[in-house]
């Protein structure tokens, strides 16, 4: 839908006080091994509709707009050349520090060169009025450039390739100090206090020599569907940025934490919440699509969506913490995105709800350090995942620990899931990790069958679904019954990944927490044992032996079930183990303490695709577990 | 019966039609605004006119558009009634050339000029400002896509030619 360029010939005018012929030097870009900053480089920005990565080089490498699943504008983190990106920054050595203000999602990254030092301040402005008052861009970025001593150098290289790097849009210039690419359906409008040209098509340049104190702003404005609107520049950015910032203190002065690793759950907290739709109360998996799970490898999928999976991790990492009115939201949302299915469950929704997602190979992008193929959409949907009921009733027991009403209208739902699990849960499935080869009996499946039918007796119980607790519990004991007989190895000692087969699974390490097996039961001790055996890289673990998923490439630990390691611990009652253990995996977090999916075991380095929700809320949960232990240690 | 007269007569087919013709037009303008052709909303424009909120804004912009259409519905029925066009085919082909008329005016006149009569919008001389502004059309609309000309002017014709055929019948009928 975007305007394709004409190739039209650079303006006569120079860039700021430059000549024509100096502004091809403009172009260089910062200098990245094999064209890829490693994912750990990035930072994640939003406004709880979309993110954006910004790359420690002060390049935005990743923003899909409108929404967090839609079509990219930029994209280099999937394709250097192709991707598209938004470079703020310095074009020479520099050192690069970077944090973000206490409490926010305000990032700031300071440029400290020979010839002085700036300050780059990225956010995006969030809605914090009814949102269809004032006259505002649907979704805006703000990247605010001080020069905090000497003369630095700014330099600025702009371009943006909708529709994830097919289309090289050509912007014109509109107003003073404003380049627009605009066409039917899509504006957006890139405002700029530095001057720009285009030295060739699609891409805009350029740099300036500031003074200590002077600031340079940059807005980029989205809107569809609609006449476009510019918004307002000068120091009404600066108050936006306070407005920002404000919005995200007064949410971490709701968290209720006040234990060990402190800063790492507000900034885990901020990042589920970064992750949260705010028009829907959806919760998607990751920010990113395709980055992959071993470099060179094919395992690159999309995460944009909700997985039902994990939606109670994140639940409970919401409400566990104080955030009640996320917690509920994101519920409100399970309810009214799984009508459309109920009483059966998919194992993927869009942040709308919607179910129908196909998987598309983006061949326009080569994919991060070549890991090809780029995908949008995920070709889950359709997969049976049986643990997803567990994980709705689970939301709806948690949800009702906290106060939170059940309507009745979900009550019949959640009754509706209830009754599918009782119907299916003999069922083979693709189980938690969609692996190829067919479906299994999958243990940690059925342990959320369980899970399911439990939190159903217990939400009955509590008088918070009407039902009869009894028919439920009938079912509940024999599928604990049957776990306990088919998933457990005599031999090896060890609860295995699914009935009747003998690979070992992290996952199985969630049956304390979800209340299956007490931690110090002799079997699940062992079979901690065994997982650590097989499984372990220090403190991390991975999710399944090296190949049992059919794929070539062995992927990188997963980042959440080493914190499932470090539950599992806590609640053994060994939390001076469980602190040690989240502290080594914390310290594969990046400087900002973000995480992705997996760490690659040989280097340390972070894969897939960032930040991840499930490794932040494993965290959490972690962490969580852990205060209560140290707390029961304590006996308060 | 003088000009005024008829329309008197006449006001109940004037204001339904007129209804009708504008419901028709907004309908296509907000489809084509839907379809990704043209971001171009003039009921939002008009309500800017006269609010910089955007709730308000699109209300007031819906009711200033139907008494617009109204009012062009009058108009056209002034027209049609003082060159005494009686057969329903001959006021449909007026209301056609009329609304092509007025569509032209709109893309080649009121819209690049609006910027300097509109108090929320833009114009491509323009710094920046500390309130927010509206993107001005540009020439013939274009800056809001390819496709606004087109579709202005063919729900200007659309406007004209059903308002035309309904008004036209009703006054062959008597």
């Amino acid at each position: 839908m975007w305007r394709r360029g004409r190739g039209e010939p650079v303006p006569d005018g120079a860039v700021g006080n430059r000549s024509p012929a100096e502004v091809p030097a403009l172009l260089r870009l910062p200098v990245r091994p094999d064209g890829y900053l490693p994912i750990a480089d990035y930072a994640v920005i939003g406004d709880t509709r979309t993110l954006a990565l910004v790359g420690r080089d002060g390049s935005i490498d990743w923003l899909c707009l409108p929404n967090v699943d839609d079509a990219s504008v930029f994209a280099a983190l999937l394709d250097r050349e192709r991707g598209g990106h938004f470079l703020v920054g310095v074009s020479g050595p520099a050192e690069i520090e970077r944090r973000y203000a206490p409490d926010t999602a305000v990032l700031i990254t300071r440029f400290t060169t020979a010839d002085g030092v700036i300050e780059l301040t990225d956010f995006m402005p969030l809605a914090l009025h009814d949102a269809i008052g004032p006259m505002e861009p649907a979704r805006r970025m703000v990247r605010i450039a001080e020069a905090i001593a000497g003369n630095p150098r700014l330099c600025v290289h702009f371009a943006a390739r909708p529709d994830y790097g097919a289309v090289v849009a050509d912007p014109r210039p509109a107003g003073q100090k404003s380049w627009v690419l605009a066409d039917g359906r899509d504006f957006l409008l890139l405002q700029s206090d530095v001057p720009l040209a285009a030295p060739m098509r699609g891409t805009l340049v350029g740099d300036k020599r500031l003074i200590a104190g002077e600031k340079c702003r940059f807005t980029l404005s989205f809107c569809r569907n609609a006449p476009g609107i510019i918004p307002a520049g000068g120091e009404a950015v600066d108050r936006e940025c306070e407005n920002t910032a404000g919005f995200w203190r007064q949410f971490c002065e709701r968290i209720d934490y006040h234990g060990p690793f402190r800063d790492a759950v507000i900034r885990s907290l901020i990042t589920l919440r970064l992750l949260s739709f705010s028009l829907s109360g959806a919760v998607v998996a990751a920010a990113t699509s395709s980055l992959p799970e071993a470099v060179g490898g094919s395992r690159n999928w999309d995460y944009r969506f909700c997985w039902l999976r994990d939606s109670y991790f994140v639940l409970h990492s919401f409400l566990e913490f104080g955030l009640r009115e996320e917690g509920s939201a994101f519920f409100r949302w399970l309810m009214v995105a799984t009508q459309s299915t109920a009483p059966h469950l998919e194992a993927l929704y869009t942040v709308f709800g919607r179910t129908d997602v196909e998987s598309h190979q983006i061949k326009s992008l080569e994919g991060y350090r070549r890991s090809a193929p780029v995908h949008r959409g995920n070709g889950a949907t359709g997969q049976l995942q049986l643990d997803a009921y567990g994980a709705v009733l689970k939301c709806a027991l948690v949800l009702a620990e906290h106060g939170g009403d059940i309507g009745k209208s979900e009550q019949r739902r959640l009754r509706g899931f209830a009754d599918v699990v009782r119907g299916e849960w003999t069922l083979p499935d693709n189980g938690l990790w969609e692996m190829r080869g067919g479906r299994k009996h999958n243990t940690y499946s059925k342990v959320m069958c369980w899970g399911a039918l439990d939190a159903m007796v217990q939400l009955c119980e509590r008088g918070s679904i009407d039902a009869d607790a009894a028919v439920y519990a009938r079912d509940r004991d024999v599928v604990r019954d049957a776990v306990l007989r088919q998933a457990w190895n005599g031999e090896r000692r060890t609860f295995t990944g699914a009935f009747g087969h003998d690979f070992l699974d992290a996952s199985v390490l969630l049956m304390p927490r979800l209340g299956f097996l007490a931690a110090d039961d002799p079997r699940m001790v062992s079979t901690f044992e065994a997982i650590e055996r097989s499984l372990g890289h220090g403190a991390h673990l991975r999710r399944y032996p090296k190949k049992l998923d059919g794929f070539d490439h062995p992927e990188g630990t997963f980042t959440a079930c080493g914190y499932w390691a470090a539950d599992y611990l806590a609640r053994r009652g060994d939390s001076d183990a469980a602190r040690r253990r989240i502290g080594d995996l914390l310290a594969f977090a990046n400087d900002l303490q973000l995480m992705s999916e997996e760490i690659d075991p040989e280097n340390g380095e972070q894969l897939g695709n960032f930040p991840q929700g499930l490794s932040h809320a494993g965290f959490l949960g972690a962490v969580f577990a852990l205060n209560e232990a140290e707390a029961k240690k304590a006996g308060r | 019966m003088n000009v005024i007269g008829a329309i008197g007569t006449n006001l109940a087919a004037l204001a339904l039609w007129g209804f009708i013709a504008s419901a028709v037009m907004a309908t296509l303008l907000e489809g084509a605004q839907l379809s990704g052709r043209t971001r171009m909303s003039l009921p939002f424009l008009f309500g800017a006119f006269v609010s910089g909120n955007r709730r308000s804004a699109v209300i007031f912009g819906y009711v200033l558009y139907l008494l617009g259409g109204w009012a062009f519905a009058l108009l056209y029925a002034l027209c049609l009634q003082s060159l005494r066009l009686h057969s329903v085919w001959a006021s449909g082909l007026f209301g056609l050339v009329m609304g092509l008329a007025h569509g032209l005016f709109l893309i080649a006149v009121f819209l690049p000029l609006l910027p300097y009569i509109h108090p929320r919008l833009a114009t491509d001389y323009d710094g920046t400002a500390a309130l927010a502004r509206l993107e001005p059309p540009g020439p013939f609309g274009l800056n809001y896509g390819w496709a606004t000309p087109l579709v202005t002017v063919f729900a200007q014709a659309l406007f004209g030619v059903i308002f035309g055929l309904g008004y036209g019948a009703a006054i062959a009928t008597g």
